[in-house]
């Protein structure tokens, strides 16, 4: 196993670490000793804000924009200014500190693209040795996975653009026609993506063993290789 | 004072008192499954109406939890028993007056069809598919498609009325594959891929679909406790690729 994603969890670490620090900082420049579980529940309450949404390249940034916790603890402090004076600042660290969250979730994207780039086949096929071929198809033919040749094509196999609507359809004219063919009527199993970047796809191989369409829950990509990827001495 | 420094060490051995006991609860090893008769005793006692077994044909340990237990009723129907063990006892979480079969989930990635079949259906055997319907999706630029899984496992009827296929494991992993986005973890699907089901063909003598009026609709049934269990519908040759 051990494929979580590793990028998105040290960014949070580094959220939290740096949000600490911030804290920390802020109580210990304070002039006046104040408790620190009270100052600890203010911040807490200065997190909660009305946040905006967006969808950056896949990955769901939150940019906080009404500070609710502030507001609620400036309605709560109006008639006891002087306290307010004192715990004011720690409410504010907690509402800059969803920035940081969404500043780190933004790092995340260009980290993930160099480490674990979403367009290449070596991110979701770390090792080839256990990767085997399963028939998900009547129409497939008995085959056998050649692995020397899917790690050799592996790095040179180009990207193509996936004709849902043309395959689909090819599909249903031909079932009118009689037996229906698939055109990716295998899948590879024992397949573990690179260690740490938790991107589990599911990989179907075209009938001719030269195609992979891989399956990830946000996209589709679908390389081609010059050569079939099979043994060639297996049922030919 | 004596009180205040007693708080401390009663609180710890409180929480390890809990602690102990909600270990013994959930994790003590199952006893010894529990004997034909007290089997038939137990399910007539607690199903509604009460007196449905008559015979208790079998006891079939899926694992060591789970135990799926054919019986003949007392109306001359087959049906079934899906003992578990929870809470330090064998119990049965579900009871079926009629046996047709079933997926039963004892494990995140552990499936199993079950069945017991009556007789005069006069079924050869089932063939069980696993399928997951072709598909595609355009929105923007942004194509997908979804091939088309049709995966075939048959059994053999002849012998017993009844019987249990545990799910090979290239099997179990397409059901459990994480195939999209929205899954939601408060709402917990039977399958973790939601495209795919299973379904299956009962077949006659003459290798010919039939129905299996006497397996199939009109029992009863009950659910004492919590238990991952899902139809099984059955599939024409129409629908096959």
């Amino acid at each position: 196993m051990g494929t979580t994603d590793v990028v998105t969890i040290s960014a949070s670490i580094l959220a939290w670490v740096s949000i600490f620090v911030v804290f920390y900082f802020t109580y210990k420049t304070h002039q006046e000793k104040l408790a620190f579980w009270k100052v600890f529940i203010i911040f807490m309450i200065g997190i909660f804000s009305f946040s905006y949404n967006f969808n950056f390249k896949s990955t769901v940034i939150s940019i906080p924009v009404l500070p609710l916790g502030v507001w609620f603890l400036m309605l709560w402090y109006r008639t006891r200014r002087s306290l307010w004076q004192n715990y004011h600042r720690f409410a504010w660290v907690g509402f800059f500190s969803a920035f940081i969250f969404a500043f780190t979730t933004l790092l995340t994207i260009p980290v993930q693209h160099v480490i674990y780039p979403a367009d290449e086949i070596s991110t979701y096929i770390a090792d080839t040795d256990h990767v085997s071929i399963l028939q998900t198809h009547p129409s497939a033919e008995e085959r056998v996975l050649d692995h020397t040749k899917l790690t050799i094509y592996m790095r040179q196999m180009e990207q193509h653009p996936i004709h849902s609507v043309k395959w689909y359809d090819d599909a249903v004219m031909e079932s009118q026609r009689g037996r229906t063919t698939e055109r990716f009527p295998y899948q590879l199993t024992g397949v573990q993506p690179k260690w740490g970047s938790g991107k589990h796809a599911i990989i179907f191989v075209e009938a001719d063993g030269k195609g992979l369409l891989i399956t990830t829950p946000k996209h589709q990509y679908y390389f081609r290789s010059d050569e079939p990827l099979f043994k060639e001495d297996a049922h030919t | 004072m004596m009180k205040k420094r007693m708080v401390l060490p009663a609180g710890v051995i409180v929480l390890l008192l809990v602690v102990f006991l909600a270990y013994w609860l959930f994790f003590s090893k199952p006893s010894a499954f529990p004997e034909d008769e007290a089997l038939k005793e137990k399910m007539n006692d607690i199903f509604p109406g009460g007196n449905v077994v008559a015979t208790i044909q079998d006891a079939i340990h899926l694992d060591e939890e789970h135990v799926f237990v054919p019986f003949k009723s007392s109306n001359g129907q087959y049906g079934a028993g899906y003992w578990i063990w929870e809470h330090l006892q064998w119990k049965p979480a579900h009871i079926d007056t009629k046996g047709e079969p079933m997926i039963w989930k004892t494990a995140p990635k552990n499936f199993h069809i079950v069945w017991n079949l009556h007789p005069d259906d006069a079924l050869k055997k089932a063939d069980f598919y696993l399928i997951q319907e072709r598909g595609y999706n355009v929105s923007g630029e942004e194509h997908t498609y979804i091939p088309h899984i049709q995966m075939k496992e048959t059994v053999n009827l002849e012998d017993e009325t009844y019987g249990v296929k545990t799910l090979s494991e290239s099997w179990n992993d397409l059901l459990t594959q994480k195939a999209s986005e929205s899954q939601d973890p408060v709402f917990n699907h039977f399958f973790p891929n939601p495209h795919i089901f299973i379904s299956w063909m009962p077949l006659n003598r003459h290798n010919q679909l039939t129905f299996p009026e006497h397996s199939v609709n009109g029992g009863n049934s009950y659910t004492h406790a919590h238990i991952d269990l899902d139809f099984i519908r059955i599939i024409n040759e129409v629908e096959l690729e």
